[in-house]
């Protein structure tokens, strides 16, 4: 059984809605330069930053996901009784990181908010009276896509009909110096698989999607139809070079979703512009995919949002399929360069590979499955 | 149902001001191996890991699934205290090390695994949580062997507040197992789980669900910790356990157990 798309709200550096999103996706702005403190040094950097003022108390970044839910329990209708049989499941990197600074910030030392990841998830699905299962997904950039995985499977096995997936990371000096200590970020900007690529861009959001076990308007849907979780061992901070655990996951996300490469015809690439990490992937694809389909990396648009990425970048992928068109593609060795994306969407059934790949050796990929019926 | 089995369970606990060198002594004499680069959480998990029995001898695709109900707090306090108050950088390990799954990492790196890697934290049930996942994957034919864990800085037991992991290996392989899980099944309702016979079981319950379940059988076990019950699946004490947990408000689990030998 698929996980069917029913809405999905984000608010990130293209904006806090489908129609800013859609609009700055196809004519994307220059992204923010942030400056932050780096030792006795103040640092600038492009930076992602969501377009949302007041970003300076704990009890804001807590609005925001209040906001964010309300959103979308209002854009899909959503009762009460149908919130009380939904799961809910989040993934983030840096959690409430961003809170506990705003408290150093202010002086307040004691008792920082990392009280537990899965406080925040209880705390969110008791104040909308979700009552299925509630669980918090850490596992670094793979977060929110392992929450989508989860989710998927979780439909697939009838534990729950519909499931609520967040996924969210607020700007934190932390996530900051520490990419920086480690000589990751770029100075100029995002380019993923570019050969003149310097690094990473970061940025920040939240977004939610409402999956559930049928579609609500059966001429035109996008389901996650299947995906797999893999580990590489060989460094904690990236994937080995030659791709070889890259395209492992990917056949066997493949294999779950019962389909075969030359089925794809779209690939959202992890693609965050840094050396080693573009290298391994696109070492990864090329030897699963022998005519390389189109190819996109969303990062250029809103930075790299981390744990979040997984549902921020389904959620721009969605409003994008519904209005018929896709974002921009990035060229790969093996690009097909014959396909354009109109092509593509004047099919009426197209398969999408979702890369996701991060510390710690966690590799997540999704299948999705776009299809319009006359 | 795909039969699946209990092979090991183990827990590491310490006190909070144990020195990390003798954690690290202790994780020495279990794996033969020194650890370099991991801070106190990762030790933490690694130090009951290894008293899994057979834990070196893991087949590579074999899944991983860690619970944690905290994460790692203490090493991201005194990093955050580093930055603010004494205006000091990340150092690139501790920055790394920080991230709740690099415990994964190190497990999987150290047993050579290859396969599933999950981190989930959940507020009430990590341990149950992860376990689930790891039972739901295994009944779908996703692999043939997982091992499933908790780590936490702050674990509330009977002798006060204590630092540490615990671990629970599943296979489907029948080799010198001692358990064998029989039965997993999900209800909405207390109502709705007791319709299930479970006579001649001893019953295990965990303590959020104890009052719930005191006016439907009459002697029961309750734990505190899943930990609490692993001496007795060890020297499998009773024939047939109806372990019962909660995993949300409206989700209780029955996962039965034939711990005969």
């Amino acid at each position: 059984m698929n996980a069917y798309v029913i809405e999905a709200v984000a608010f990130c550096a293209l904006g806090n809605n489908e129609d800013e999103i859609l609009a700055n996706l196809q004519n994307p702005p220059k992204l923010d330069t942030l400056s932050f403190p780096f030792g006795s040094e103040v640092k600038n950097r492009p930076f992602g930053k969501m377009k949302i003022k007041n970003l300076d108390s704990s009890e804001s970044l807590d609005d925001i996901l209040n906001n964010l839910l309300k959103e979308l329990i209002n854009k899909s209708n959503l009762t009460s009784q149908e919130l009380d049989e939904c799961a809910l499941l989040i993934g983030s990197t840096s959690a409430n990181i961003a809170s506990s600074e705003q408290q150093l910030k202010h002086g307040i030392d004691d008792n920082l908010p990392l009280f537990g990841y899965g406080y925040i998830a209880e705390k969110l699905a008791q104040k909308f009276g979700i009552n299925l299962e509630v669980i918090f997904f850490t596992s670094a950039c793979t977060s929110s896509a392992n929450a989508l995985l989860y989710a998927q499977r979780g439909i697939n096995r009838g534990d729950f009909k519909r499931a609520i997936v967040i996924g969210f990371e607020f700007r934190n000096e932390f996530s900051l110096s520490g990419f920086e200590a480690l000589g990751l970020l770029s100075a100029t900007e995002c380019r993923p698989f570019d050969k003149l690529r310097d690094g990473l861009v970061l940025g920040e959001g939240c977004s939610a999607v409402l999956l559930e076990d049928k579609p609500r308007d059966n001429s035109r849907f996008l389901c996650l139809c299947g995906g797999e979780n893999r580990c590489d061992i060989s460094s904690p901070t990236s994937h080995a070079l030659n791709g070889v655990m890259v395209a492992k996951t990917i056949k066997d996300a493949l294999s779950d979703a019962n389909i075969t490469a030359e089925e794809i015809s779209i690939i959202k690439s992890h693609g965050t512009g840094s050396l080693s990490s573009d290298e391994a992937e696109e070492n990864g694809l090329t030897q699963v995919f022998t005519s390389m389909p189109y190819t996109i990396a969303l990062k250029p648009f809103l930075g790299h949002t981390l744990g979040a990425c997984g549902v921020i970048e389904l959620s721009l992928l969605w409003f994008s399929l519904q209005n018929g068109f896709l974002p921009k593609n990035i060229e790969l060795k093996q690009s097909n360069k014959s396909m354009s994306k109109l092509d593509i969407l004047d099919n009426d059934n197209v398969y999408i590979v979702l890369n996701h790949f991060g510390f710690g050796g966690n590799g997540t990929v999704l299948i999705l499955n776009y299809r319009v019926k006359e | 149902m795909r039969n699946i089995y209990i092979q090991s369970t183990s827990l590491f606990l310490s006190d909070n001001n144990t020195p990390q060198s003798d954690m690290k002594e202790e994780l020495k004499s279990t794996s033969g191996q020194s650890f370099r680069r991991i801070n106190r959480y990762i030790l933490l998990g690694l130090a009951g890991l290894f008293r899994l029995a057979n834990i070196s001898k893991t087949n590579k695709l074999t899944s991983l699934y860690v619970g944690t109900k905290k994460g790692c707090v203490q090493d991201t306090t005194e990093i955050l205290h580093q930055m603010y108050k004494e205006k000091l950088l990340p150092m690139p390990f501790a920055f790394i090390a920080a991230s709740a799954n690099m415990a994964n990492y190190h497990i999987a790196n150290t047993l050579g695994l290859q396969s599933g890697s999950y981190t989930i934290s959940h507020e009430y049930s990590p341990f149950e949580m992860a376990f689930k996942m790891s039972l739901s994957d295994l009944l779908e034919f996703k692999g043939d062997s997982s091992i499933v864990g908790c780590i936490d800085e702050e674990i509330s037991t009977d002798d006060g507040v204590k630092n540490g992991s615990y671990w629970i290996k599943l296979t489907t392989d029948s080799q010198a197992t001692i358990g064998k899980i029989i039965s997993y099944q999900e209800f909405s309702t207390f109502d709705e789980l007791f319709k299930t016979d479970l006579s001649d079981m001893s019953v295990i319950v965990n303590d959020s669900t104890k009052e719930s379940i005191e006016s439907f059988v009459n002697g029961y076990t309750n734990y505190k910790n899943i930990f609490d019950i692993f001496e007795t699946l060890e020297k499998q004490e009773y024939k047939t356990i109806a372990l019962i947990f909660r995993l949300s408000r409206s989700k209780i689990s029955l996962c039965v157990i034939d711990s005969s030998r």
